[in-house]
């Protein structure tokens, strides 16, 4: 019971949501959908702001993102970047000039939608008084321009191979120009309006039937916040929730997969569990005995002891849904043997002492014992120490004062990370700097691929961390529900296509 | 006399009041202050460059005294304007209203509950405190304390939600009081799980008295007089005992603001605790200083109105300097 109320604490600053974009699949039932049903959906953390251009926070996207709001370009169902308010676009053969050609379109309030809102909202993410939390993708802006109602013109300063996919997030969301009260209300154009927020609650959101292309299934989509994982669980099983969007305790599945009254449905996302060990700590800047935490932690007995076995193993920093993934868990197998020798070849034969920081949150609390036993077969003895969010952003996060601790990244493509030497893994190779500058600059998907792929397996030879589990996008459907997004790839939780049969 | 001695007796206890509501709120606002977490960190996550941060701790005034700070809250507070949260742009007093309409019938109800049940059950397992029946019922409430109330919480849910689905497992209609119907029916497993815990509490002191109260010699006179057991303790028993029942109520109203914050989140129901528990989580400080202000307030508000009832109820208590 310890552990429920740990995972109740969660900051919305922290992106830990496990939901987001998606790959909408259809099991079953394709039976007479109902067009006016009302679907309501169980999640666990409740917005704070709805303005997501100054805010950050993973619940803001999950619910607004391609839902309400949308960008110039979208990722399809299969990871693809695709027009979306944009009809159709050119990237100039030195990728510095972006030429977007708008589609017909018209927010929720009626007003068409112009070339004037994208230059209002994409001259707000610059600006020098912006407090956009995603400012830092558009440091290579360097002009955005319009030429007629209909077309958009973006120079970068560099090359920037993240640009468009970084598009379809949050930063390139394109608002009504001047538009206000962005906290308390939604003027979109995409294929649900935003209908009313009920704070503490749920917000509902409502089909957009003047929709520019295919329209929501749903009339009505309700986005139900329940904190307490009990209380979370007990709504879906009375009935007053449809779909449950997220599992924070994973033993609950068993007793679901064996009832036949609801389906699970397992996804991938992009949630690496990473456990951090400090590359500047005297123990850990030697990467043998990073590479000896590693070789004694059995990942496979892990995610059965602390996600109930869900979730994959992870060989290094990219989960595989990524073009530039490959297995790389062989660098690095369990082996108790070879563990200790690399200690003793580090020079620490009887091992050390180290503490272990753990944020209220459920996969580190219930990973951590489990690291504790392990780490205590080799020698190493470790010190769990509980800490709350705002200590961990502020001492381990932005002063990089600890030793070792564990946090999921779920950020799509965030293994540039690992290039900033004064991000907390305090993680410092220039090989990995210069691929990962060399990628975001490359001519082709290939070359830039390739360059990726070596960042990827260099972080696995060099132990930059430890790479726990990936999380898996777990949720829970009635028999009625079908269609909704399974993957977690992105920041939006996608709805159009969830319907629920009569 | 007896008129002026209450009247000063109350003004010394409302001047008590408020120097401890100020005093309150300037240790929560500097306790709040200095806890880990920064609002600006919080509305911008841990992407955002500390260019960005320092723009918006300026532009929400993060950068002045916290002295100045804290005036200008005071000053707002006193005019019954709590701000402006600056993560989520909601309007603090409106929402604090808006979720009481939930908290208070709760913390009224279980309070009303936890009492009825107490107070007889207590005196019965006092007059009967050397029979089996007696003996059993007080177990029974020590089992009530024991037991922890989110625990009970989730038990009575899934009982009487889940198992036999009889009443809602948790939430509040949207239509909140104006439909009292569903409102009331969603109340009932929180109201009856929070009286529990607090009607054990007080039953054990409800006994307690009671059984002080049977040993005195003004009850071994009443019962000399021919009046029964029962008798004795209805006529003379009953006020004597209640004295330190009532100074108990006024402290658990206390834990039970707190064990609220527990109880809503068991049955996702929308109120103050709920909420306190999110913007804790949120570091949104302006609002929680406001909830705080306000949850003190109503605890010492109790205080005050206990001291009075004591002051009425017991003429030693009036005369204390």
């Amino acid at each position: 019971m310890k552990n429920t109320f740990r995972r109740l604490i969660i900051p919305a600053a922290l992106v830990v949501g496990l939901i987001g974009f998606a790959v909408p699949q259809t099991y079953g039932a394709s039976a007479a959908v109902d067009t006016n049903a009302t679907i309501t959906l169980g999640l666990d953390l409740e917005p704070t702001s709805l303005d997501l251009t100054g805010t950050a926070g993973a619940p803001i996207p999950q619910v607004l993102l391609d839902n309400v709001y949308e960008s110039l370009v979208r990722i399809n169902d299969k990871g693809v970047i695709v027009p979306n308010l944009a009809s159709s676009w050119k990237i100039s053969p030195d990728g510095k000039t972006y030429t977007f050609t708008l589609a017909n379109a018209k927010f929720h309030d009626g007003s068409v939608f112009t070339s004037a809102d994208v230059l209002w909202s994409y001259n707000r993410v610059t600006a020098k008084d912006s407090t956009n939390p995603f400012k830092t993708q558009f440091a290579n802006v360097s002009s955005v321009f319009a030429t007629g109602g209909k077309t958009i013109i973006i120079k970068m300063k560099n090359r920037d191979n993240s640009f468009l996919f970084n598009l379809t997030g949050q930063v390139g969301v394109v608002l009504k120009a001047k538009s206000a009260n962005l906290d308390s209300t939604a003027n979109g154009t995409g294929p649900y309006k935003f209908s009313n927020w009920n704070r503490g609650t749920s917000i509902t959101l409502v089909r957009n039937d003047a929709y520019r292309g295919t329209k929501g299934l749903a009339k009505t989509v309700v986005f139900r916040y329940i904190s307490n994982p009990n209380a979370l669980n007990n709504a879906f099983l009375s009935g007053q929730v449809d779909v449950l969007t997220t599992v924070q305790a994973p033993e609950i599945l068993k007793f679901f997969v064996a009832n036949d009254k609801f389906k699970v449905v397992e996804g991938s996302t992009n949630g690496e569990v990473t456990m951090s060990m400090n590359n500047d700590n005297t123990y850990f800047k030697n990467p043998k005995v990073r590479l000896a935490v590693r070789q004694a932690i059995d990942h496979k007995a892990l995610i059965q002891t602390a996600w109930s076995g869900f979730g994959s193993t992870l060989g290094s920093f990219v989960p595989p849904t990524d073009p530039w993934y490959e297995d790389l868990t062989g660098l690095a197998p369990y082996n108790v043997a070879a563990s200790k020798a690399l200690l003793a070849d580090a020079g620490y034969p009887n091992g050390f002492k180290v503490t272990l920081d753990i944020p209220p949150i459920g996969y580190a609390t219930a990973s951590s014992e489990f690291i504790q036993a392990s780490l205590k077969k080799v020698g190493i003895d470790v010190t769990i120490n509980n800490v709350g969010w705002g200590e961990w952003i502020d001492r381990i996060f932005t002063k990089g004062n600890y030793d070792m601790t564990i946090v999921a990244h779920v950020e799509p493509h965030d293994i540039a990370l690992y290039g900033n030497p004064g991000y907390y893994f305090h993680y410092n190779n220039t090989d990995v700097q210069g691929w990962l500058k060399a990628a975001d600059e490359a001519a082709t998907d290939a070359e830039r691929t390739a360059l990726l792929k070596k960042v990827g397996r260099q972080l696995a030879v060099d132990s930059a961390s430890d790479w726990l589990f990936l999380l898996p996008a777990t949720q829970v459907v009635t028999k009625k529900i079908s269609g909704i997004p399974t993957n977690s790839l992105g920041m939006s939780y996608y709805v159009a296509s969830i319907a629920k049969t009569k | 006399m007896v008129g002026v001695n209450v009247l000063i007796f109350c003004a010394r206890r409302l001047f008590l009041f408020f120097s401890s509501l100020i005093a309150s709120s300037a240790i929560v606002f500097t306790l709040l202050r200095l806890l880990p977490g920064d609002l600006a960190q919080a509305k911008l996550g841990i992407q955002a460059t500390p260019e960005s941060l320092a723009l918006l701790r300026h532009q929400m005034g993060l950068d002045r005294s916290l002295f100045s700070q804290y005036l200008d809250w005071l000053i707002h507070a006193i005019h019954g304007d709590l701000g402006i949260s600056i993560l989520s742009g909601a309007d603090v007093t409106s929402e604090i209203m808006q979720k009481a309409t939930v908290t208070i019938p709760l913390i009224i109800m279980a309070s009303i509950l936890a009492v009825l049940i107490s107070i007889p059950l207590g005196m019965y397992a006092a007059l009967r405190y050397r029979n089996f029946d007696g003996v059993a019922t007080s177990g029974f409430s020590q089992l009530g304390i024991a037991v922890p109330i989110f625990w009970s919480g989730i038990l009575i849910a899934a009982t009487f939600a889940i198992l036999w689905p009889l009443l809602p497992a948790g939430g509040f209609p949207e239509s909140g009081w104006s439909n009292p119907g569903p409102a009331l029916k969603s109340m009932i497993l929180p109201v009856f799980t929070l009286a529990l815990g607090q009607g054990a509490v007080l039953m054990r002191f409800a006994r307690s008295a009671t059984i002080d109260t049977l040993q005195q010699d003004y009850f071994r006179t009443a019962r000399a007089t021919g009046l029964t057991r029962f008798q004795a303790l209805r006529i003379h028993g009953v006020r004597n005992a209640l004295i330190p029942v009532i100074s108990v109520l006024g402290m658990q109203i206390a834990t039970l603001v707190v064990e609220a914050i527990i109880v809503e989140n068991v049955f996702a129901l929308p109120g103050i605790g709920q909420m306190l528990l999110q913007d804790v989580n949120n570091r949104d400080l302006l609002k929680v200083q406001g909830i705080i202000a306000v949850t003190t307030s109503i605890v010492f508000l109790v205080g005050f109105m206990v001291d009075i009832a004591l002051g009425l109820l017991d003429p030693r208590v009036r005369q204390t300097r």
